[in-house]
């Protein structure tokens, strides 16, 4: 428990620290807010473009796929605000400075998360709530108190998901020792498929996007479960079971990647 | 010459040292075209016919605006802006060679391989698995040729132009990005030009973005023809004069600034 403790203290630490660093160039972090927005309202305005020729995709309406939308984005930027140190893993078991923090008296994995925040990350999280905020407003959903606890449970377990899935992709820097993160920016990319319904892939694809690299579980059966659609919404409820999986896989995978690494020497 | 010739084999040889990366690299190209293919598919399904495309035609203008968009990579920002901040941009401007020249010899370099094999394999799926119809007119044939090369290179200027950027402001993530979205939207790459509400498209044709999927792919399928194609390919001529000479100037402001900042 005190390690935990630790952990939460010296991460907030490093936040500060990163914030104070971010704040000394004001411009440039308007700069990147402004970037950051952009990105996202055209992303909104490809969706709005695209239903403003059909009213439905595979029976999905417009607001139904923005909320699906806006999951992927906001635990997006879940990653970057709280865990964008795991697109250094790779950089760090390059140069052999994962040994300073092999040396440290704290859990390893606990470390590279808590190395860098990008503020970036807090700007998607913001336009990603407001985005699902308003999409749920104008669909028909009927909350009741047990809703809204699997809602606030499947933002949890989305994002766990997520960092998850990076953090395991990015593992590959302990067996293919180049520093690029190249698979997990290929990972990344295949988020790209969660932001649709899972329906229009084809089955092969939809394996993929449920069993092995599960953004199906990001996006897809969280919102089946909030909509109430259709006889599979009651998978939605294995969301929570998915992510505690993926953590399990994840330990497993940093482990084993911890074993293999030698140090290149500093 | 030879100088930048040596150039371009190193930065070839540089993406074959590590082959896994280059194999993710090719294959994180088409997680957005594949993407794209099934949205188009299913509305096609319900919709014979959307914005004067049929699903053949669209299926076409999938496979044009992956071929023309395979060459953009983050490394012309990423890289500019890393010399900037570590101060390793004096040793380029020291150097008897024309960094922009450099550059985009190094861009070509960097993608030469990655783009080939994309290109071969999207040509297949195209032909094979996708039944895509390819123009029979050899004249249609030499103009695409011509549009892609000069869209190559109009995709180029504009990654460049974005990247000079950086001398003015760290945050080379948010200009690669902003470059890579507002050349995604206006070239036509995410939806064509006959997709946008009437503003939108008047704006869009007055860009150069248009000249990096847009036009190439008009051609291709046949919506540009005749004199059409000449104006267009005109166009693009011209806007990429233009562009270079913004990249002059740019460049010229841009190494003051250094100056002024270094020392």
């Amino acid at each position: 428990m005190t390690t935990i403790n630790k952990f939460i203290s010296l991460y907030i630490k490093l936040m500060i620290q990163q914030l104070k660093c971010m704040m000394a160039y004001k411009m440039d972090f308007l700069i990147m807010l402004a970037f950051t927005f952009f990105t996202q309202i055209s992303g909104l305005f490809f969706i709005y473009l695209i239903f403003s020729k059909i009213p439905y995709i595979d029976g999905w309406n417009m607001w139904e796929v923005i909320f699906m939308y806006g999951m992927i984005y906001f635990t997006e930027g879940v990653i970057n605000f709280l865990f964008e140190g795991t697109w250094l893993l790779g950089q760090y078991i390059h140069s052999g400075n994962l040994d300073r923090y092999i040396l440290r008296p704290l859990p390893i994995g606990m470390q590279v998360l808590a190395t860098k925040i990008n503020l970036d990350g807090f700007g998607k999280i913001l336009i990603s709530a407001c985005m699902m905020a308003k999409a749920l407003s104008m669909l028909e959903v009927n909350w009741n108190l047990a809703k809204v606890g699997m809602f606030i449970l499947f933002i949890l377990s989305a994002s766990i998901i997520r960092v998850c899935l990076n953090l395991s992709a990015n593992c590959t820097c302990f067996w293919l020792k180049s520093g690029n993160t190249s698979f997990a920016h290929l990972i990344h990319t295949f988020s790209e498929f969660g932001k649709y319904p899972l329906t229009i892939f084809q089955t092969g694809i939809q394996f993929v996007l449920i069993f092995i690299i599960p953004y199906a579980f990001i996006s897809f059966f969280p919102t089946l479960y909030i909509l109430d659609r259709g006889e599979y919404a009651v998978i939605g409820l294995l969301t929570p079971v998915v992510a505690l999986i993926t953590i399990c896989i994840t330990f497993v995978i940093f482990k084993l990647g911890l074993r293999v690494y030698d140090s290149p020497g500093n | 010459m030879k100088k930048y010739i040596s150039l371009f084999k190193c930065a070839v040889q540089e993406t074959m040292i590590y082959r896994w990366n280059f194999f993710f690299g090719i294959l994180s190209k088409f997680a957005v075209t594949i993407v794209m293919f099934y949205i188009w598919r299913i509305m096609f399904k319900s919709n014979q016919i959307i914005a004067g495309y049929t699903w053949e035609s669209m299926k076409v203008y999938l496979f044009v605006s992956f071929l023309c968009t395979s060459t953009i990579s983050w490394n012309a920002e990423m890289s500019m802006s890393k010399k900037v901040i570590q101060g390793n941009i004096i040793a380029d401007l020291i150097k008897p060679v024309n960094l922009r020249t450099v550059t985009l010899v190094q861009a070509i370099g960097n993608s030469f391989f990655s783009n080939l094999c994309a290109i071969g394999i999207m040509f297949y799926c195209a032909i094979f698995i996708f039944k895509v119809s390819l123009p029979t007119d050899f004249q249609i044939w030499i103009s695409f040729l011509i549009s892609i090369g000069l869209s190559f290179l109009l995709n180029f200027i504009l990654s460049y132009i974005f990247s000079l950027f950086s001398f003015w402001t760290s945050n080379a993530y948010g200009i690669a990005t902003a470059r890579s979205t507002i050349s995604n939207f206006f070239s036509g790459a995410l939806v064509p030009f006959e997709l946008f509400p009437p503003l939108l498209a008047r704006i869009a044709f007055l860009l150069p973005f248009k000249g990096i999927v847009y036009i190439p792919t008009s051609i291709f399928i046949g919506t540009l023809s005749g004199s059409e194609i000449y104006h267009a390919l005109m166009g693009q001529t011209i806007w990429l004069m233009v562009l270079w000479g913004i990249s002059n100037l740019l460049w010229k402001q841009a190494v003051q600034q250094v100056t002024i900042n270094g020392g």
